[in-house]
C-alpha cells in the first residue's frame, strides 16, 4: 500500500535533510498531515485526479510516494478521515498521518526527503494528463459528476465541458450542461 | 428587476448602449440584474471559455471590441507613455490605483495559488478595455518588475487560469523570458504554464530550454516535453 502527498517542489528540490523550508511544506493546523491512499500503482492516475480535484481548478500536481510499511516503522499513526475532493467517489481513500509533536513531523520530513532522493518516488501529473483522466472517468461512469451542480466548482465544470467540446462528445456535454443548470 | 435574455446577451456581448451603461453602474449592481439562469449560463461560459467560446461563436467575448476611448493610454500614466496626450483631472490617481490594486492581487496570487481575486480583476479589465490594451499594460508591468520574483510568479499563475488565446502573445513573450530565470519558483511556474497551453508555441519554448539539473524540474520538463510533442504531432 502507498500514500501520496501533494508537495511544493521548490520546498524539497536541492534541499538538505530536515531543511526548515521543507518542514514548512508540511504545515498543519490540527496535528494531522493529509495523504491519499492507493493499493497499487495502477491507481496512481485516478489518485492524481482526486488530489487535483480538491481545488476548483484543474492544475498540475506534484506528489511524493510513501510506503505504508516505512511509515509504520517510523511509529506514525494513520487515521481514517474522508477527503474533500470533487471526485467524491474517492474521498474514502483520504487518510491523515497523525503528527502530535515536532518529533513526528521531523521523522516524516526526513522520510519524505529521503524518498525524494530517488526519482521514482516523485510523480508529476501534467494538466493534460489530468484532463484525459477526468474525461475517462466521466465517460466510463466511475465518476458520478455530482460536482457539476456545486456552487464552488464552477471552473472544474467549465473544464470538463471544455474537454467534451474538444473531444466533440456532445452527448456527455449536454448531460453535464443539464446537470449544471439544474441547481 | 429581472432583465430579458435579449438584454442580458447585449450586456455580455458589449453593445454600444450597454457599454455606456456599464460605465455608470458598478459590476455588482449589474450582476444583480441577471436572473439566476442567466447568471448560470454566463458563469458556465466564463468558466469554460477556451473551448466553449470556440463552440459558441456568438457567445460572450472576453475582449470587448466595441470599447472606444483612448485605448492603451487610458491605462498607463502620461509619464510612462512619454506622449503628449493630456491627462484628465483624477486620471493619474485612477491609473495608479488600478496598478496598485493589480500589484496587490498579484502578490496575493504568488503567496496563495488558490486566490481568485487576480483572475476576477483581469477578467473585468478584459471586459472593460480592449484585450490588446490590457495585455500591453500587463507587459509593461512585467517589464518594470522583471526582478521582482513575487510579481512574476503571480503573473504566471494568473495566466495559468486563462486560455492561450486570451493572453497571447504577451504571455508567450513573458514565458519565453521566464524559462531562463534564475529563480526555481519562476521556472516551475513557467513549466506549468507551458503544460497548460500544451501547443506548438509551448513546445518551441520548452525545446529551446536545456534539461534542468534539479530532479523535480527535470522530471517535469521531460514529462511536459513528451506530452506536448505527442499532442503537437497528432
Amino acid at each position: 500500500m502507498y500514500y501520496l502527498r501533494r508537495i511544493v517542489p521548490e520546498k524539497w528540490d536541492n534541499k538538505v535533510s530536515l531543511d526548515a523550508v521543507s518542514v514548512s511544506d508540511l504545515s498543519t493546523g490540527d496535528n494531522d498531515i493529509s495523504v491519499w491512499q492507493i493499493n497499487d500503482m495502477n491507481e496512481l492516475e485516478e489518485a492524481g485526479l482526486t488530489i487535483a480535484m480538491t481545488k476548483n481548478i484543474l492544475k498540475d500536481v506534484n506528489v511524493v510516494i510513501m510506503e505504508d510499511k516505512r511509515l509504520i516503522e517510523l511509529g506514525l499513526k494513520i487515521l481514517d478521515q474522508p477527503g474533500k475532493s470533487h471526485y467524491a467517489e474517492k474521498n474514502d481513500s483520504h487518510k491523515n498521518i497523525s503528527v502530535p509533536t515536532f518529533w513526528e513531523i521531523g521523522y516524516l520530513t526526513e522520510y519524505i526527503h529521503n524518498q525524494l532522493q530517488d526519482e521514482k518516488n516523485f510523480h508529476y501529473f501534467a494538466e493534460d494528463e489530468l484532463k484525459e483522466t477526468l474525461y475517462k472517468v466521466a465517460k466510463d461512469g466511475s465518476m458520478n459528476y455530482q460536482f457539476m451542480a456545486d456552487k464552488d466548482s464552477s471552473r472544474l465544470r467549465g473544464t470538463l465541458i471544455a474537454i467534451c467540446c474538444e473531444k466533440k462528445d456532445s452527448e456527455l456535454r449536454m448531460e453535464l450542461e443539464k446537470m449544471a443548470l439544474k441547481k | 428587476m429581472i432583465i430579458s435574455d435579449k438584454v442580458a446577451k447585449d450586456i455580455t456581448s458589449g453593445s454600444d448602449f450597454w457599454t455606456q451603461v456599464r460605465e455608470l453602474i458598478s459590476w455588482d449592481e449589474l450582476d444583480n440584474q441577471f436572473s439566476t439562469t442567466q447568471k448560470k449560463r454566463r458563469e458556465l461560459r466564463l468558466s469554460g471559455r477556451s473551448y466553449y467560446d470556440a463552440y459558441f461563436r456568438n457567445s460572450i467575448k472576453l475582449s470587448n471590441p466595441n470599447r472606444s476611448g483612448a485605448g492603451f493610454f487610458s491605462l498607463i500614466t502620461k509619464s510612462e507613455s512619454a506622449t503628449d496626450i493630456p491627462e484628465k483631472e483624477g486620471d493619474l490617481e485612477r491609473k495608479n490605483s488600478l496598478k496598485l490594486t493589480f500589484f496587490n492581487k498579484l502578490l496575493a496570487k504568488a503567496n496563495d495559488d488558490n486566490d481568485e481575486e487576480a483572475h476576477k480583476f483581469l477578467e473585468n479589465l478584459f471586459l472593460a478595455y480592449k484585450k490588446g490594451d490590457v495585455l500591453l499594460w500587463v507587459q509593461q508591468i512585467f517589464n518594470d518588475n522583471c526582478t521582482n520574483e513575487k510579481i512574476i510568479v503571480g503573473l504566471l499563475r494568473l495566466f495559468l487560469e486563462f486560455s492561450f488565446e486570451e493572453v497571447s502573445p504577451v504571455a508567450m513573450t513573458i514565458a519565453a523570458c521566464c524559462i531562463n530565470h534564475k529563480s526555481y519558483v519562476v521556472k516551475t511556474a513557467t513549466f506549468s504554464l507551458l503544460g497548460h497551453w500544451c501547443n506548438k508555441e509551448a513546445l518551441e519554448i520548452i525545446t529551446s530550454f536545456e534539461e534542468p539539473r534539479e530532479m523535480m524540474l527535470r522530471v517535469k520538463y521531460k514529462k511536459l516535453k513528451e506530452i506536448i510533442s505527442a499532442k503537437c504531432t497528432i
